[in-house]
């Protein structure tokens, strides 16, 4: 196992440096450009904005830009934001605490929930119950997030009053727990809403594999309650292969909120992702995308040793 | 490139292979069976046939604006209100069918002929061929998706075929790695082992022999990649990456809907229910279609 | 033992869930708000977030200007009367007050004798000089040199008075430097001595610690909120609230949100789809501001089919401009014949705006020889009349007017082809290369000098001819009006330019919408079209 995990390490390395390949040159590709925000600027002459391309080192080669790049994002420097002139690896730290708030707790509830639903709709599969908790929980699943989203916003927010209408918290008020919770609560919940549909499936398929197997009716027919049987017997063979789809997904979950950040005033890090974009910020972007490729591929590699422990038929040979 | 499947659905005739004839009427009787799954069938070919018939089921001319009857709520003239221009929603939504199903189906199309290429060339030949195209998946799954999204459809230009193109190829990835998994424990079973035993090429041995018994979970994901791509368009419209009029999509229509919430509900009500209805539909059908081709085994779909 | 240790993985992550909830950055406590009279929070929902809080960094983002008045005054400021009063300074100079010499080549400014930066140091001259100075240095990434790059030299005649003189007369210095922010006028206290490296990155830009404005910088929490208290030494009048929120909310869809549910105070810039949902939200007041911008399509020229002034006439005859106004804006704008706005002195008001005559088209393409086809669009040598329609894309009502004008089109039997991109794509590739796009809609919002604006646009090899446009006598004015000294013989040649860009139609002109602004539970607010929104944000109060 461990001259898999090993390996696994290495072979991340390549796959690694081609995704900052890949994106470095698509980067490069788009149209638009840093130099798009200073078109419009009062007295902009065509000598001015030479200049600032030389600054910003776009003068030189693609690849000569690119192992620059290379070289100094592997000691830890990503370069200067040409937006907000900040270093963007401190601009993406900035961010993290957000996300992982988010993040996190959408996880969470995504875990609780899934288990508990998945749970019960395989022990009582094709029961209304099961059909009402496959209706709701693909609910989340088949709307857009940014529609969810601002429905959620609308009846929550503006209708109701019950939540506030974005943001992490209340302007100008003193800290304080309850206010923060009482921000992240709509944006957790759309945000879980999404997972929660395809991983409770996950739960649910795989409770319904292991509660046809022989040990669980050798459980049952010894006498062990139903209750024991199925959230101690079964729920933990069914959880692994569960675990390892849920690694990947909180991965996603990095990168993947970058529209609810956006439609909540949430200053995380897929809303500085999607600014940077738009605003053709490469060395954010490129710090951005280099961290969520890591964390994605680290977890890929989680995931493959998880579902090792759980499947002895795959050999790490 | 002999190695790819060139039909579609590489399930063998019954000629070829009697064990696949009962087999398929097995599953269509499992389908059956599942009732939910049949009636979300059924409502999504009604869907399609609606779209398919656009142009004579719709009541008006697409694209028809009419600034008297601009933001018209639901009526019997009009059945789902007006737009911002007073083009008939229903039209529109019909019409938007058309687009976001085709997207849809064919994005799906193009994914699963891509991952099922790779992940069965993967999983047969193992050693040095998987661990190239295996990094090469890895690299697909790890690339942040709405970045090459965006980027493709600004290179490219947002029509209906790109957004196929670009949709399908960002999502083989896991149709790759499911056949992939099929493969590595398919390819040690006896009637492979017979195969390469009576000399079979490797070609006819992945296509013949090993594809149809993986097809299972690749059909039951190619049903989620529908939905999935669906959704998908819609949030390229999201972020200015979408289709343009006259190419209207569901996804284009609940994008624009969203200025006017409070003011003109039904033009995001529509749109949405629409979407919802067929990725839940579509969601069902592979439900149904995973029990009835395989209710006993633990394949995941990925 | 392994039935639990899901449960034992659970645990940690609740905690840490809670954790980050305690850990992560808030948004500052509102400070001591002894300064104002009173001690409310308005909270300001900003669409985008500013770059840097730098009175004189780039980007150029009206965002960074809107924060940065609230903190930063310069020594004049145009009101929405469009009349330059004293700001920093304590009398605006003119030839009559001897405050500017004659030859239009020095130029004396007098400080308030009360203007103070934050750290106790006196607004001086030396701050001007420090500005002159850093703005010039060619490796500042300075939001633009405009006019300092003409000034010769900066004196000091005594620390509140300054002398600066020109290489060349330059009469909107006053408005191009001296007014408003971006550029403003910086602190020598903080950047004297500074390498331009140093102030390019100076943490100053994010921390403006040592301001002159009637609110003082307080906190920025990346990419949520900045904030602002009343700065209890300014000059001015004392600011009525204790402290504004610039809240980051980047999404129009979710500011609407956030002002119906009243947790927004200001809301700029809204769309006009939101008009009538803004109007209804209780306690708002929405303002329709005319504004010194136009919306028209830009003709590229590259396409011989366009440089038939026919097919040009033709489009925008069959374009009902009027509907768009009325139907799509509500009535809130006003139709052009040419660029310029009425409430620019270079708008010429004999000039009407083609009539929508949609059989008139057809008859002007007739006579271009493009023939109906049995397709129903018309062809020339075997060439369809196909144009591409390009603007930016997310912007509703620019969608609308898109799939307006295509449909009109189509009645002419002009085929066309609609091809949108994000805002940075379109200003940044797509118009400048002049491929992929025949008719190209935006809007051009100037400074209050027009004739910049004629010179980027409309003069052959202009900064901004994205079309190729062209006409030798078009450039002739603009050289004359550019040496002369006196408005109204200025006015008289841009009204003739005007004239010749109504009939040559290097763009189809369209209309200037109003801007519109929504204010909520707050008084005082006042949109100024020559400012920016907080220029007034002294006079903002809260109603409850």
């Amino acid at each position: 196992m461990g001259v898999f995990i090993v390996r696994r390490l290495a072979q991340a390395i390549p796959v690694i440096f081609l995704i900052s390949l890949l994106l470095f040159f698509m980067m490069h590709a788009m149209p638009g450009g840093p130099l798009a925000m200073y078109v419009h600027q009062p007295g902009i002459t065509k000598a001015m904005l030479e200049q600032i391309r030389v600054d910003y080192g776009l003068n030189q080669g693609i690849w000569t830009q690119y192992l620059d790049w290379l070289g100094k994002a592997v000691r830890g420097d990503f370069g200067y934001s040409y937006v907000y002139a900040q270093p963007a690896i401190s601009m993406m730290l900035q961010r993290l605490p957000a996300t992982l708030e988010l993040m996190l707790s959408s996880f969470l509830i995504t875990i609780v929930f899934s288990f508990l639903l998945g749970v019960y709709s395989a022990v009582r599969q094709y029961s209304f119950g099961d059909y009402l908790i496959t209706v709701v929980s693909y609910f989340g699943f088949s709307m857009p997030t940014f529609w969810l989203g601002l429905m959620v916003l609308v009846l929550f927010s503006v209708h109701l009053h019950w939540f506030p209408a974005g943001g992490m918290a209340t302007a100008g008020a003193a800290f304080s727990l309850g206010d923060r919770l009482w921000h992240l609560i709509l944006p957790m919940l759309v945000l879980a809403f999404y997972t929660l549909a395809s991983e409770s499936r996950y739960v649910r398929s795989s409770m319904l594999d292991v509660i046809h197997q022989d040990y669980i009716r050798t459980a049952r027919a010894k006498g062990v309650g139903e209750r024991r049987v199925i959230w101690r017997h079964a729920l933990r063979n069914a959880l692994l292969p569960v675990v390892t789809v849920m690694v990947m997904d909180a991965a996603y979950l990095f990168g993947g909120a970058l529209i609810t950040e956006t439609i909540f005033s949430w200053p995380g890090m897929g809303r500085l992702f999607i600014q940077a974009i738009l605003q053709s910020d490469y060395p954010v972007l490129m710090a951005v995308v280099s961290f969520l490729s890591v964390v994605i591929v680290l977890a890929n590699i989680v995931a493959d040793v998880l579902y090792g422990l759980l499947d002895p038929r795959i050999q790490y040979s | 490139m002999s190695l790819v499947p060139r039909r579609a659905t590489p399930l063998p005739t019954s000629q070829a292979n009697p064990r696949f004839e009962s087999f398929a009427h097995l599953v269509w009787r499992r389908f059956l069976r599942h009732r939910i799954a049949v009636a979300a069938a059924v409502v999504l070919l009604l869907i399609m046939l609606a779209a398919i018939l656009a142009p004579w089921v719709s009541p008006y001319q697409l694209g028809q604006p009419d600034l008297a009857a601009m933001l018209a709520p639901p009526s019997l003239h009009h059945p789902m209100g007006t737009d911002d221009l007073g083009i008939d929603l229903f039209t529109e939504v019909l019409f938007g069918g058309r687009v976001s199903l085709s997207i849809g189906v064919f994005a799906a199309l193009v994914a699963v002929l891509v991952g099922g290429a790779v992940g069965s060339i993967s999983g047969y030949f193992g050693n040095l061929v998987d661990a190239l195209l295996m990094r090469v998946t890895d690299v697909g799954l790890s690339v942040p998706l709405l970045f090459v999204v965006l980027l493709l459809s600004l290179l490219i230009g947002p029509t209906p075929v790109s957004i196929v193109t670009i949709i399908g190829l960002t999502s083989w990835m896991y149709p790759a790695r499911i056949v992939r998994s099929q493969f590595l424990t398919l390819k040690k079973r006896d009637f492979v082992e017979a195969a390469r035993a009576v000399g079979m090429r490797s070609a006819r041995i992945i296509v013949r022999e090993i594809l149809p018994n993986a097809m299972a979970p690749l059909i039951v994901n190619a049903t989620l990649l529908v939905g999935q791509a669906i959704i998908l368009e819609s949030v390229m419209s999201f972020l200015g990456a979408g289709l343009t009029p006259p190419n209207i999509s569901w996804g284009y229509l609940l994008n624009q809907a969203q200025s006017f919430t409070t003011s003109a509900p039904w033009l995001a009500i529509f749109p949405g229910l629409m979407i919802f209805l067929v990725v839940l539909a579509v969601n069902l059908v592979g439900d149904g279609l995973r029990d009835a081709l395989d209710p006993t085994s633990n394949q995941r779909m990925h | 033992m392994r039935d639990k240790w899901w449960k034992s993985l659970l645990s940690p992550l609740a905690a840490a869930g809670l954790l980050l909830a305690v850990a992560a950055p808030a948004v500052g406590p509102a400070g001591q708000a002894a300064a104002a009279s009173g001690n409310g929070t308005i909270v300001d929902g900003l669409y985008e977030e500013p770059g840097n809080l730098n009175p004189i960094l780039g980007p150029d983002m009206t965002y960074s200007q809107i924060v940065d008045t609230a903190i930063f005054r310069n020594l004049f400021m145009i009101t929405p009367k469009g009349v330059m009063e004293p700001d920093l300074a304590s009398v605006v100079p003119t030839v009559a007050n001897g405050g500017i010499a004659k030859n239009g080549l020095v130029y004396t400014f007098h400080i308030k004798q009360n203007a103070n930066w934050t750290n106790g140091q006196p607004v001086s001259c030396q701050d001007i000089y420090e500005t002159w100075k850093v703005v010039t240095n060619p490796a500042v990434l300075a939001v633009t040199r405009l006019g300092w790059d003409d000034v010769a030299n900066v004196k000091t005649i005594s620390p509140k008075v300054c002398e600066v003189d020109l290489k060349k007369p330059f009469p909107a210095i006053l408005i191009d430097d001296f007014s408003g922010n971006l550029p403003g006028i910086i602190p020598y206290s903080v950047f004297h001595g500074m390498t331009a490296q140093q102030i390019n990155t100076a943490s100053f830009n994010h921390d403006p610690t040592v301001t002159d404005g009637p609110y003082r910088f307080q906190s920025w929490a990346p990419g949520a909120s900045i904030t602002v208290v009343a700065n209890p030494n300014w000059y001015g009048p004392t600011p009525k609230e204790g402290t504004i929120v610039f809240k980051i909310i980047p999404d129009e869809n979710s500011l609407l949100a956030n002002a119906q549910a009243h947790q927004i105070n200001t809301y700029y810039f809204a769309p006009i789809e939101q008009a009538q949902q803004l109007k209804a939200i209780s306690g708002a007041h929405v303002f329709f501001t005319p504004m010194a911008a136009w919306e028209s399509a830009d003709i590229n020229f590259r396409n011989p089919v366009l440089q038939d002034r026919n097919v040009r006439v033709a489009l925008e005859m069959a374009i009902d401009r009027q509907a768009i106004l009325k139907k799509v804006w509500l009535g809130y704008g006003v139709l052009s014949a040419a660029d310029q706005p009425p409430i620019i002195w270079a708008n010429n008001p004999k000039l009407k705006p083609y009539s929508y005559d949609p059989k008139e088209s057809k008859i002007l393409l007739d006579k271009a020889g493009w023939k109906t086809g049995s397709d129903g669009y018309r062809h020339k040598n075997g060439k369809t009349l196909q144009l591409v329609y390009a603007t930016t894309s997310g912007n509703p009502w620019r969608e609308a007017t898109e799939r307006l004008v295509q449909y009109w089109f189509k009645q002419i039997g002009v085929k066309m082809v609609i091809h949108d991109y994000p805002a940075n794509v379109y200003f940044g590739t797509v118009l400048p290369s002049g491929k992929g796009w025949d008719l190209g809609e935006f809007e051009w919002t100037e400074g209050y000098d027009p004739a910049a604006s004629e010179e980027q646009l409309y003069e052959t090899g202009g900064a901004q001819n994205y079309g190729n446009y062209s006409n030798p006598q078009v450039d002739k004015l603009l050289r004359e009006q550019d040496t002369m000294l006196n408005q109204s013989s200025r006015q008289t040649v841009l009204r003739q330019e005007q004239a010749l860009l109504h009939k040559d139609l290097p763009a189809l002109w369209y209309y200037t919408p109003d801007e519109i602004d929504a204010a909520i539970n707050l008084t005082g607010y006042q949109p100024d079209p020559w400012y920016v929104e907080t220029w007034n944000c002294y006079d903002w109060q809260l109603t409850q």
